[in-house]
């Protein structure tokens, strides 16, 4: 199996890397979303893991959950009521959105046996105004992942473990980086599934395996592929199948940006006087998610990637009922068709169903593109 | 003007509550004169500290605000497709969505238009949701005008505020005020101090309220009940006194003297959290038909008034309306609102509470089952949960509605053997 | 003395008659155009075997979609809701039962039960059609298959077929694919009550039924193919009281039986 095969059979099966480590004695512990700072969480000796759902309808957890509310918390939730979640120690979410916060509310009350930590993080990004308390907060963080691991996080631990994720960033960008060729070697759902299976594994791990990654896809004999190319972007994507149907239906995927995918390495952690400081900055300078401001850093990040990335057409894959991107949806379509770029906005479902109007809108789209 | 002429509008049963309900609307034509007046216009929204506001004499516009009451007026079908053609999808919040198509639209009706002027200034805010959060980007983007975002943090520590956070969240109101002072309005400390010091004293008068209202029979309708609770900051500043809302306890006072109740035969008391149909606001007395009262709901902590004047002290006036805002049962996470709702159906002895959901709200799905939970356990007062959109008219059904409310009040009377 | 309960459904209009307090005769018939001949029909018809007239009737409760009509024609004298209904018919028959799973032609309720028959929550979906009898009449008018031999037939499926869409226009087209792919109709059939039992598995829960003391009521109960496919989604069997369409109407008599006045009531509300 190659290296592109070995991550993507992490990606189709998230809780498997989980549950091997948990078998030889180690701890793991869950967390949504971005604004978690999973370098503290390794420094205590766990392993974090970005909580997944899988595209299949909710059951128990609409015990608990309007139907009209975000279906990828609701699915994860449904996969802790079920036990399937059962491996984690413990459980970190932090200030991102209304169905979070509540996800937190709830869970702390019927999850009992994994306990929940909220990092109440400000929502006003890039602006230094918040470090007093954002690091105020970080530390608090720290104290109970001590708490939780039994285990002093001390500063060289973190710098270790700040270099470490440093190193699995600088080698994502690399591999991103080749996308901007035309054709790209990697297409959309491999690129999709190593990101995933990266923010899956230990990071030692995960950089050995990106490395022979690099050079498998260098390697390769690349086909032409005249469709146009596409950038996708959302939320998060916890399965391939979206993106499987733009490259089937003729588009190319170039460039992906998602919490699962190139949100999640694209800055690096830059020196600081300590590594708590480190984090801080890492952390506060992204707004690249629609829940935080000031938005226009998110919309010119996208604005740059299409840029770089020669972006013919843009493609943002709403989740149905995230409101915070539902928003910003216009904003963006406006500021990418301002360039050129045409956009569609489509409202997707967490699981399958649905799948064969979207494939014929995707389509239509496409057509209507490279006309 | 009546509130007989006005359309949509039901009539108040309280005197000095139609009063009142008159003031917010002679309220409607000030923005455009203060604006004529030279006065910066800014679009803000009514869960905001509003001292800081009516301090810095503000020419306000409260979006949200305005946007219910299109629903109110039955025009919210209307604004929610000038919202939705610009883009905003229908699965967002409909009070937003009126909110923004009023904001933008090209043309708006007699009674809006009076009372909406071109923002030159847009202050956002995440409290308490994200549709506030994110709503009035549409209306900066519209007019291109700059904005200040109010970052509020959310409370998973309940009373004990711990200081980084009362710090932070002062300093978010110290630059709200410095955005405003920078865009043409002048601050005066002493100003704030005594706005925050009559909040504290309409506190203190709505606390010795809600003791008459606890009484029963319940001595004021349920839609009496939520334009009281609004008023104090729906109104315009010469009608906005300490006097007015002294007649109002005084009222409501001697009617519990006399043991005088809404309803003859007062059968069920009822607790309302949700949103209740602003398209068919009289709704909130329906029940009384069947001897059952509305005597608390979910709308009355929205604005502020229903807190704790201890909170407040003059002398700090930022450290105390951050306070405030963070303690507010409106403020995730749930412990706060579950407090406030349990503590509400023992205080006002409630025998049933009907919690509604419209679908296109991000922050109140998820929380029936907690409050519902809470309730019983604290009251044994059972929960009717169902879906409910009343803001935007294309959705609201008040057939199912209706009959929901008849099955719950006659269970209700059933299980107390009526 | 003799009570009488009316339960006037869209599509099915049910009738129980007591005689002190006891089942004495009962009917089921199609509701037809004009509700104001099917409740005099129903009541005819249940009061039959005792040789009865309306005249004979103490007081008459009626409850469902066309009760309005009924008081407003004279034949029922009070009102009362659906829910109220069932709880109390379901736990005249059986006081174990601690939840109610209606499944009707029109509608779907659920109703938890305190241990006194008394009801502590209810949720329903009358808005939607996926969840119900019209959406079963309308299959098996597509595929030819009476709706009693719907059941049965559907359980000797060895075929899982999956009806996906939650809407019954879209589940039609799924439907009707299936039937031009000539998917065995006993395959297709479990499907489609497959959907409707995750339809109301969802309600159940939102309430978080019980399905070890709840029971199914309604014309649907009947259905063996929907109550096994509830089944096992709730992993549990079912209990389904003897007539199970007749519950609510029971418990429409009941209450006329316990109320006879009725003026001063909830249900009469909603004309008032």
């Amino acid at each position: 199996m190659t290296a592109v095969e070995t991550l993507a059979s992490i990606a189709r099966n998230p809780a498997q890397v989980a549950t091997e480590w948990k078998a030889n004695g180690g701890k793991v512990v869950g967390y949504r979303c971005l604004y978690v700072p999973e370098e503290v969480i390794w420094a205590a000796g766990m392993l974090p893991y970005p909580l997944y759902g899988t595209p299949e309808p909710v059951g128990l957890a609409d015990a608990y959950f309007q139907a009209c509310t975000c279906e990828f918390v609701r699915n994860v939730f449904d996969h802790a009521l079920s036990g399937r979640l059962a491996f984690l120690d413990g459980l970190v979410l932090s200030n991102t959105c209304d169905v979070v916060r509540r996800l937190y509310d709830i869970w702390s009350r019927h999850v009992e046996a994994t306990p929940v930590y909220l990092i109440n993080n400000p929502q006003k990004l890039l602006d230094e105004a918040n470090k007093d308390y954002f690091l105020e907060e970080l530390h608090r963080f720290r104290v109970h992942m001590e708490q939780l691991s039994g285990r002093e996080i001390t500063d060289e631990k973190l710098s270790d473990a700040i270099a470490l994720y440093n190193e699995t960033r600088t080698l994502l960008r690399e591999l991103y980086a080749l996308r901007e060729q035309d054709p790209p070697p990697l297409t959309g759902v491999e690129a999709l599934e190593i990101c995933t299976a990266v923010t899956l594994l230990p990071k030692e791990r995960a950089n050995a395996l990106l490395r022979e990654v690099l050079a498998e896809v260098k390697a390769r004999d690349v086909q032409e592929a005249d469709g146009p190319r596409i950038l996708v972007t959302g939320s998060l994507l916890d399965h391939a199948a979206l993106i499987r149907i733009v490259e089937e239906e003729g588009g190319v995927v170039v460039i992906d940006d998602l919490c699962n995918t190139s949100r999640y390495f694209w800055h690096q952690v830059e020196d600081a006087p300590d590594p708590m400081t480190a984090l801080y900055r890492f952390l506060n300078g992204r707004a690249l998610c629609a829940c935080m401001h000031p938005t226009e850093a998110r919309i010119d990040h996208i604005l740059a990637l299409a840029d770089t990335y020669e972006v013919e057409a843009a493609i943002d894959f709403n989740l149905k009922y995230c409101h915070p991107f539902l928003y910003e949806a216009p904003l963006l379509k406006a500021r990418l068709e301002a360039q050129d770029i045409p956009t569609t906005v489509l409202e997707v479902g967490h699981d399958l169903s649905g799948h064969g109007q979207l494939r014929t809108r995707i389509q239509a789209f496409i057509e209507m593109v490279e006309a | 003007m009546t509130t007989e002429e006005l359309p949509g509008i039901p009539l108040p049963d309280l005197k000095v509550v139609e009063e009142m309900q008159l003031g917010i609307i002679s309220r409607f034509g000030e923005v455009q004169q203060a604006k004529a007046d030279g006065k910066p216009v800014v679009w803000a929204s009514v869960v905001m500290p509003k001292e800081i506001f009516q301090a810095l004499d503000v020419n306000v516009i409260y979006g949200d605000m305005l946007g219910a009451y299109t629903s109110i007026y039955g025009l919210s079908a209307h604004y929610c497709e000038v919202a939705e053609q610009q883009g905003l999808s229908r699965d967002v919040c409909a009070v937003h969505r009126c909110a923004v198509g009023l904001a933008c639209a090209d043309e708006r009706d007699p009674i809006f238009d009076m009372a909406f002027a071109v923002p030159d200034l847009v202050v956002g805010s995440n409290f308490p949701c994200m549709s506030m959060s994110r709503s009035f980007l549409q209306v900066a983007d519209k007019y291109n005008i700059p904005y200040y975002f109010l970052d509020t943090p959310i409370n998973p520590w309940g009373k004990n505020l711990p200081d980084h956070a009362v710090r932070y969240f002062a300093d978010q109101l110290q630059g709200l005020i410095d955005f405003l002072v920078a865009h043409g309005h002048t601050y005066d400390r002493a100003k704030l101090s005594e706005e925050v010091a009559f909040t504290k004293a309409l506190n203190v008068i709505m606390e010795e309220v809600n003791t008459y209202k606890q009484a029963v029979p319940m001595p004021i309708k349920a839609y009496d009940n939520v334009i009281a609770s609004t008023a104090p900051i729906a109104l315009p500043k010469e009608y906005r006194t300490l006097d007015l809302f002294e007649r109002y306890r005084d009222e409501l006072k001697e009617r519990v003297e006399r043991g005088y109740g809404v309803v003859e035969n007062e059968r069920l008391r009822l607790m309302w959290i949700g949103m209740p149909p602003l398209c068919d606001f009289g709704l909130l007395n329906y029940p009384e038909r069947h001897g059952a009262v509305v005597v608390k709901s979910m709308l009355e902590y929205l604005t502020g008034f229903d807190m704790d004047p201890e909170t407040l002290d003059p002398s700090r006036p930022l450290e105390s309306l951050a306070r405030a805002q963070l303690v507010s049962p409106a403020n995730p996470t749930i412990e706060q609102t579950l407090d406030y709702f349990t503590k509400a159906a023992v205080d006002y002895q409630v025998d049933g509470v009907i919690n509604v959901v419209k679908r296109t709200c991000g922050v109140l799905p998820g929380m029936q089952r907690l409050t519902k939970e809470a309730i019983f356990e604290a009251t044994g007062a059972p929960s009717l949960v169902f879906d409910l959109d009343g803001v935007d008219s294309r959705e609201y059904d008040p057939e199912a509605t209706k009959a929901n409310l008849d099955s719950f009040v006659e269970t209700l009377l059933a299980r107390k053997g009526n | 003395m003799l009570h009488a309960g009316l339960d006037m459904g869209s599509l099915w209009t049910k009738a129980v008659v007591l005689a002190d307090g006891e089942i004495a005769g009962w009917h089921v018939m199609p509701s037809g155009e004009s509700s104001r001949d099917t409740a005099t029909a129903a009541l005819a018809a249940a009061l039959a075997p005792l040789k009865a007239v309306l005249g004979d009737v103490a007081s008459v409760a009626a409850t469902g979609a066309g009760k309005g009509e009924a008081t407003q024609a004279g034949q029922a004298n009070r009102e009362a809701t659906e829910v109220l209904c069932a709880a109390r018919g379901l736990s005249h028959l059986h006081p174990e039962a601690r939840g109610v799973i209606e499944i009707g032609g029109e509608s779907t309720r659920v109703v938890r039960l305190d241990d006194q028959g008394g009801v502590l929550e209810f949720a329903k979906n009358d808005k939607c059609a996926s969840g119900t009898g019209i959406f079963l009449d309308a299959m098996g008018k597509l595929m030819g298959v009476e709706l009693g031999e719907m059941g049965p037939l559907s359980l000797t499926s060895t075929e899982d077929v999956q009806i996906t869409s939650t809407c019954v226009v879209f589940a039609e087209s799924e439907v009707v694919s299936q039937v031009h792919r000539q998917t065995p109709k006993q395959d297709i059939l479990r499907g489609i009550h497959r959907s409707i039992a995750v339809r109301v598995h969802g309600l159940v829960n939102r309430l978080q039924l019980d399905g070890r003391t709840a029971m199914v009521i309604g014309g649907l109960a009947l259905n063996s193919g929907i109550l096994r496919c509830l089944e096992e989604l709730m992993y549990t069997p079912l209990a389904v009281p003897d007539q199970p369409q007749i519950v609510t109407a029971l418990g429409a008599a009941l209450i006329a039986s316990e109320n006879p006045r009725g003026s001063s009531d909830a249900a009469a509300g909603g004309n008032a």
